[in-house]
């Protein structure tokens, strides 16, 4: 009798532990997801931060190449390298 | 009820079908082989031509060859093409001249997009007249203007702006258009009462000669190769038709014999270059030698003589008080596609 009262007192303990420990595994869980929310609107902001200057490098590479995909003059001294590679690729060839 | 054999079980009726469909089969395979060997000589006009066709077919490459070998397969080919064309064809195998480095330059300023290049290049290399008809020189037409890039359409396109961002991979605005010179969004056939055409301005485009040509450096079997003057050239008998060469040109340069070309006999140009202009068959590639047959004698690529408006210029990049070194000096010269470093000995210039 003594015995199966004492299993009742055991059964009645572990429930309640049982059940303090969800409700405290449940408020871990909503604080990391808070935080973890936090976390993610501000990663989201400074990626949003990010985006907006990568969208602005986008421009300038955009039209850089642009600028290179048009015919781009060659100054002079661009064309006397280029034949002088020219020429000297062309005896390397030769020799 | 009696079930039929399906040949798996151990009775030797499907061993048996199996053997008269095998038999069967090998017969008509037989046949097959009898049939084309019979097509083939009868195709073959004489002992003689059908060795001839053996010996080019099996011929090794011409830069490779001895020089009796070599004089051989011109005569070879000499005596097919006359036959072929009704007509004294002959072909030569002229090296390249010393101590030259041949360059090509073009006004666009003064092109009018009158295609006259297109047809005297077409009509000098013997290309194929139709069927396909085939053009070593692709004169671009455009708008002025230079590119289709808009400065309007700059800012559309990109995703809408958002409490989180802007997400997303850009799309529309000029995202589709293509900018400056394509060589793909450009007209290539065009017939204009008259040119040049109000708003429109052209480019041609023909074979770079590449100083590190990138189609030399894919092809699997060194049928194209660099010439000690320059040119990049072609063994057509050597040629496997891979194509890698016109996947490596950036300049969409290089053509490819999908049929037996066509070219009307009275047409032919019989004076032809190993090379060069010799007639082609189906399944190689071709392109612009700088019409070899003739600058190895000392004369003007057929382009050139033909441009009514002089926007052709050529020469010896060696030789500083040449023409083309002129224009390089003194005008304002630009590259297509220089950016992938291919050295085209081909320059674009404006006054």
């Amino acid at each position: 009798m003594a015995r199966k009262h004492t299993d009742e007192v055991d059964i009645s303990r572990r429930r309640f532990f049982g059940k303090s420990a969800r409700v405290a595994g449940g408020v871990v869980a909503a604080g990391a997801a808070a935080s973890g929310v936090s976390k993610a609107v501000s990663a989201s902001s400074q990626c949003a931060s990010r985006m907006v200057a990568g969208a602005e490098s986008d421009d300038h590479r955009q039209g850089r190449l642009m600028m290179q995909k048009q015919m781009v003059i060659m100054s002079s001294d661009e064309k006397q390298q280029m034949l002088e590679e020219i020429i000297r690729h062309h005896f390397d060839e030769v020799g | 009820m009696s079930q039929q054999c399906s040949g798996h079980c151990h009775c030797g009726k499907g061993a048996e079908e199996a053997e008269s469909i095998d038999t069967t089969r090998r017969d008509l395979l037989k046949y097959m082989g009898v049939a084309a060997m019979a097509g083939a000589m009868a195709e073959a006009d004489s002992p003689e031509a059908e060795a001839a066709t053996f010996k080019e077919w099996f011929q090794t490459h011409y830069q490779l060859m001895t020089d009796s070998e070599k004089k051989a397969c011109i005569a070879r080919l000499e005596a097919r093409y006359s036959e072929e064309y009704g007509k004294h064809v002959t072909v030569s195998d002229a090296p390249p001249l010393k101590g030259v480095l041949f360059g090509y330059a073009l006004n666009i300023q003064k092109c009018i997009g009158c295609r006259t290049c297109v047809h005297a290049c077409v009509q000098e290399n013997n290309q194929s007249r139709y069927d396909p008809e085939v053009q070593w020189i692709k004169v671009l037409k455009m708008e002025k203007g230079g590119d289709s890039f808009s400065e309007d359409k700059r800012e559309k396109g990109y995703p809408e702006h958002s409490a989180i961002g802007d997400h997303g991979v850009q799309v529309g605005g000029n995202a589709y258009t293509p900018a400056g010179v394509s060589l793909e969004d450009s007209v290539r056939y065009y017939d204009p009462e008259k040119v040049p055409e109000d708003g429109s301005f052209y480019f041609p485009v023909q074979c770079q000669q590449c100083e590190k040509p990138p189609c030399v450096k894919t092809c699997p079997v060194r049928a194209t190769f660099r010439e000690p003057n320059g040119v990049v050239v072609i063994d057509y008998n050597w040629c496997i038709g891979c194509r890698m060469c016109q996947l490596a040109c950036p300049y969409g340069a290089r053509r490819f014999n999908w049929g037996e070309p066509n070219l009307p006999p009275e047409e032919m140009n019989p004076k032809t270059h190993y090379f060069g202009n010799r007639p082609r068959m189906r399944g190689v590639m071709e392109k612009c030698t700088f019409c070899l047959q003739r600058t190895r004698e000392g004369r003007m690529p057929a382009c050139l003589e033909a441009c009514p408006v002089g926007a052709r210029k050529f020469g010896n990049l060696l030789d500083p008080q040449s023409e083309i070194r002129q224009v390089l000096a003194t005008k304002r010269v630009f590259r297509f596609k220089e950016e992938f470093n291919t050295y085209p000995k081909f320059f674009y210039f404006v006054d």
